[in-house]
């Protein structure tokens, strides 16, 4: 019987070791624990300088660093064989807007989620008294990461589906 | 101020204490034991330095600096509101290389055109710039001096330059930087109403149903109208957004119906818009049999360009402005080629976004309000889109009334006040007369108080045509003052630099800052800016604004006002005009320039006591009041003319008045019975800047653009602006959070276009036109969006000089550039 790595999580204190901003790497098959040998080759492999070491030292993608281009680079340096082909789509994951954080909803002009996403998947649409509605469309978003760094409120986190 | 111990130990234990107790002092109790005569803060009023709105601002002044600026909440333009540029206008006076002193290219003591700047007196700097004006006047005449102005001269600044050129030099080469900006408004304006400027003004805001914008990223350029516009759509559920554009920007955000057309095909959707309301017989019969005039435009006019350039001589009726009359049935049949599948195809907007479009114009009831800036303005058709927009407002009789408006918005904060009412432009004279007409220069000799005959009657040389006749050597000494031309203007390196460095040439550049203009010059003169001096400010709405002057000017500094009726001082009248002219005027033998412009009894006539402030620099210099004898000479130019102003002192108590201001009321909406005291009672309409009171729906065609893209230059260029930073940048870009906020520029580009070609985000691109070529950087993100072909690149940053791409093609009858479309092709680095 296998033991499930993963579930060594749950002794850590979870904010402080594993920040809400650290993400599973893209195309991953399964759970990292299981079957990394933390050689360190997709760090070294991803050009945008994202992926870190984690909790247990693991691989991790921190979005706090910037944002996923789905080179495939880490995925290709892997000497494990631990990812998906480049065909599959990289996450199911989506990403979520904290209501009460965001400056736009809460009357403080802010674009700075809409213009950094490329795939036009945030709308934000002006309300009366300088107020605005932001829309993430799930059908468009790739959560390619890129609206988290720039929120000057720290409002967006990514959620991983599955 | 010094502090005792006591002081500063009782100071410190009455905020910890407050600390404590978990409250903040009020001022008046933190100034216990501080002198209040230290701390005082000076406030008063003052239009804002920047765009056309127009909003108006407290100014807070402390120890002869200003220290503070806030939206004035008694203002009806922006109700204590600021976008952020005006919010942060108490810094820009104070940039670190503010200019203090005249700076003249020297070798050895001596002017050299290939010296280095060297420092130097006003009085010297004068002496080099008359033996320049009078070596230039004795060689070829009038012809070979001129000026190049703004929309940025307070009001009578624009009027004494008008006066020195048009009065005292005897020549017509003076034109405003407003030439790039609004001309091609005036032109629409002038061929459609023949007056200027606006029927409605920013109440239409709040009683419009539906807006349309027409090339005017209102979000950005003009946010506090923006946001009033928001206000009203949101508030009012049943109100409707249109925006059209070559490119998606932040407008887009609050559109019901964003549209992207291929560039140029604006002229071909409007002609569609008024196709659509005669075949669903929705014209307002009653108002286009009572109020209008069909004429046809004369067709393939030319691009403005050189003579000898291929365009210009391929065209049948180059620069042609003519008109023909035609019939409703003509004009009819005339726009049958526009029709919703025909303009769908060429504009490559759905059709039904286009019918949306039309419907709103169509339906009489729904108020219609269009916006457009310089989408229509910077355009080789643009007096033809002006028109061909007003043709829609004319057959449903939308307009002159509350929320009905077509609507000219202005970038420049006086392209109205000064640009275009004193009469700045090369054809044109104050109040809207033009310098061709006889009777014009008629009444203009005679407020003038000049010979007959003295005003020439040939237009002189506008924007573009003063940097080729600078390249030719046929302008000689020329001076640049309150604009940044050569950033500003079309294909700097073959029409704007060779002109200024040409060694027959002369050329001053007055300006608070070393623009990239002034590393051009020959002299520099450091100039004194907004609440440095007093001034007046003319809206997009018609609203005359005056502030005094709050603070000095920093070191040598003086305004422009100055700078020109002091150097007018240097020409005896014998030195500039013909013999026989002054023999017509004999008392004018031995007098000066100054004199005869100026010190004229009129001018002259207001003592200096008159002055209601503190600080009045040019009222000292000169020993009367000249501001204000300027104004009320300009303004019996307009008094009883459709132009009326108010009495000088009135408008430095008000929060501006929007002209016609009679017995003392200002007018919202022209040529409209009830708000026009203009318009007799049971006249209804009255179009009166056409003889018969009807205005004319002109029929022109669709054009091609100047130059569009090919196989070698693959993609379009529109060139534009960003909310931070205003026009060349030469005043926000020296505001350390402005500066923060957009330092650099960059090309906005299609993600998918960035990556056919090799680019990733940030990467450094060589931009490259068939006229030089630029580096920036890819941007696939942020505020504007591209479609693919085409891309955007904002001209304020003075490290990329994005005017060495365009093209020099301008609209044939405005002589307004195209900023908006050339084409270009982007190379690796």
């Amino acid at each position: 019987m296998s033991v499930d790595l993963s579930k060594r999580r749950m002794f850590s204190p979870s904010d402080t070791i594993r920040s809400k901003q650290h993400h599973s790497l893209p195309w991953l098959k399964q759970s990292i624990e299981d079957g990394c040998s933390q050689c360190g080759e997709c760090i070294k492999a991803c050009p945008e300088q994202i992926i870190v070491k984690g909790s247990g030292g693991f691989p991790v993608v921190d979005f706090t660093k910037g944002e996923c281009t789905f080179c495939y680079q880490c995925a290709a340096a892997c000497p494990e064989s631990l990812f998906h082909p480049q065909q599959q789509s990289a996450w199911s994951n989506s990403v979520n807007v904290n209501d009460s954080k965001c400056l736009a909803q809460n009357g403080v002009y802010c674009r700075s989620c809409s213009d950094t996403c490329e795939q036009r998947a945030i709308t934000i649409k002006p309300l009366l008294a300088g107020k605005a509605e932001v829309n993430v469309d799930s059908e468009h978003c790739n959560s390619c990461g890129a609206c988290i760094s720039v929120c000057p409120s720290q409002a967006i986190e990514i959620k991983e589906v599955g | 101020m010094k502090w005792t111990r006591r002081q500063f130990v009782k100071a410190n234990a009455v905020s910890a204490a407050a600390t404590v107790a978990g409250i903040s002092l009020p001022a008046s109790a933190t100034n216990l034991i501080t002198s209040s005569e230290d701390t005082k803060v000076t406030w008063d009023k003052a239009p804002c330095r920047f765009c056309g709105t127009g909003c108006s601002v407290l100014v807070g002044s402390q120890n002869g600096k200003v220290v503070a600026t806030q939206g004035d909440p008694e203002s009806p333009v922006n109700k204590g509101l600021n976008c952020i540029k005006g919010y942060f206008l108490s810094k820009i006076m104070y940039g670190k290389d503010r200019l203090t002193t005249p700076l003249l290219r020297m070798t050895d003591g001596k002017f050299d055109k290939n010296g280095e700047f060297a420092p130097i007196t006003w009085d010297q700097a004068f002496d080099i710039m008359a033996e320049k004006w009078k070596k230039a006047l004795a060689d070829k005449g009038p012809t070979s001096v001129g000026m190049f102005g703004s929309g940025q001269w307070t009001v009578w600044e624009g009027y004494a330059a008008a006066k020195l050129h048009k009065a005292g030099f005897l020549t017509n080469n003076l034109d405003p930087n407003a030439r790039h900006c609004m001309a091609s408004a005036v032109g629409g304006f002038m061929r459609t109403f023949g007056i200027d400027e606006p029927m409605g003004c920013y109440d239409d805001l709040e009683a419009a149903d539906s807006f349309v914008l027409w090339g005017s990223n209102m979000a950005e350029m003009h946010p506090i109208l923006w946001s009033r516009l928001t206000d009203r759509r949101l508030s009012a559920p049943h109100v409707k957004v249109h925006v059209l554009s070559t490119f998606e920007h932040r407008s887009f955000e609050l559109a019901d119906n964003g549209m992207v057309f291929t560039p140029q095909t604006d002229l071909a959707i409007l002609n569609y818009i008024a196709h659509y309301i005669i075949e669903n017989d929705k014209v307002n019969w009653d108002f286009v049999n009572k109020h209008t005039h069909f004429k046809r435009g004369e067709t393939d006019i030319g691009y403005g360009l050189r003579p000898e350039h291929p365009l210009q001589k391929a065209a049948a009726h180059p620069d042609s402005g003519k008109m023909t009359d035609m019939s409703f049935d003509e004009y009819r049949e005339f726009l049958k080629d526009y029709n919703l599948e025909a303009v769908a195809k060429l504009s490559g907007v759905p059709a039904e976004k286009l019918e949306a479009l039309a419907k709103d114009y169509a339906d009489p009831n729904v108020k219609v309000t269009s916006f457009w800036t310089m989408g229509f303005n910077q355009h080789t058709r643009g007096v033809w889109a002006n028109n061909s927009c007003y043709n829609i407002h004319l057959l449903t009789g939308k307009i002159s009334e509350p929320g009905n408006s077509p609507f000219s918005l202005t970038g420049q904060p006086s392209a109205c006040g000064t640009a275009r009412e004193v009469g700045t432009f090369s054809h044109r004279l104050p109040a809207d007369m033009v310098v061709a007409n006889p009777k014009h220069r008629k009444i203009s000799e005679d407020i003038w108080q000049l010979p007959e005959g003295a005003i020439p009657p040939k237009p002189g040389y506008h924007a573009v045509l003063q940097n080729r006749m600078l390249k030719d050597g046929k302008l000689n000494a020329y001076w640049v003052m309150c604009n940044n031309n050569m950033q500003a203007a079309p294909n700097i390196n073959e029409e704007g630099l060779p002109g200024y460095r040409n060694p027959e040439n002369f050329i001053v550049v007055s300006d608070p800052y070393p623009t990239v203009t002034a590393q051009a010059a020959d002299l520099i003169l450091p100039t004194a800016m907004w609440v440095e001096k007093e001034g007046a400010y003319g809206n997009a709405e018609r609203r005359t604004q005056f502030w005094h002057q709050q603070v000095s000017p920093p070191g040598e500094a003086k305004s422009d006002l100055w700078q020109m009726v002091e150097f007018s001082k240097r020409f005896a009248v014998e030195e500039v005009w013909p013999a026989e002219l002054i023999a017509k005027k004999p008392e004018y033998k031995g007098k000066t320039l100054y004199d005869i412009l100026y010190a004229n009894g009129e001018v002259d006539k207001f003592p200096v006591e008159q002055v209601d402030a503190k600080l009045n620099d040019e009222a000292k210099d000169f020993g009367f009041y000249l501001q204000k004898g300027l104004f009320e000479e300009y303004a019996k130019f307009g008094r009883d003319h459709g132009h009326d102003l108010a009495p000088f002192d009135t408008y430095h108590e008000v929060r501006g008045l929007r002209w016609p201001v009679v017995n003392g009321e200002e007018t919202r909406w022209r040529f409209r019975e009830g708000s026009d005291p203009y318009v007799k009672a049971g006249e209804g309409v009255n179009f009166y800047g056409k003889p018969d009171g009807k205005a004319f729906i002109i029929a022109t065609p669709f054009e091609p653009a100047a130059e569009s893209p090919d196989e070698e230059y693959d993609m379009w260029l529109s060139t534009g602006r960003v909310l931070e930073h205003w026009h060349s940048g030469s005043m926000t870009r020296r505001v350390p959070e402005l500066y923060r906020a957009f330092p650099d520029a960059v090309l906005f580009i299609h993600p998918e276009d960035a990556k056919q070609r090799g680019f990733k985000r940030g990467d450094e691109v060589l931009i490259q036109s068939r006229r030089g070529e630029v580096k920036s950087r890819i941007e696939t993100r942020g505020r504007n969006r591209p479609p693919k072909g085409l891309v955007f690149m904002p001209w304020f940053d003075a490290k990329q000089l994005t005017n060495k791409l365009t093209l020099d093609a301008t609209d044939p009858l405005s002589k307004e550039t195209d900023f908006k479309k050339c084409a270009v092709k982007l190379v690796k680095v």
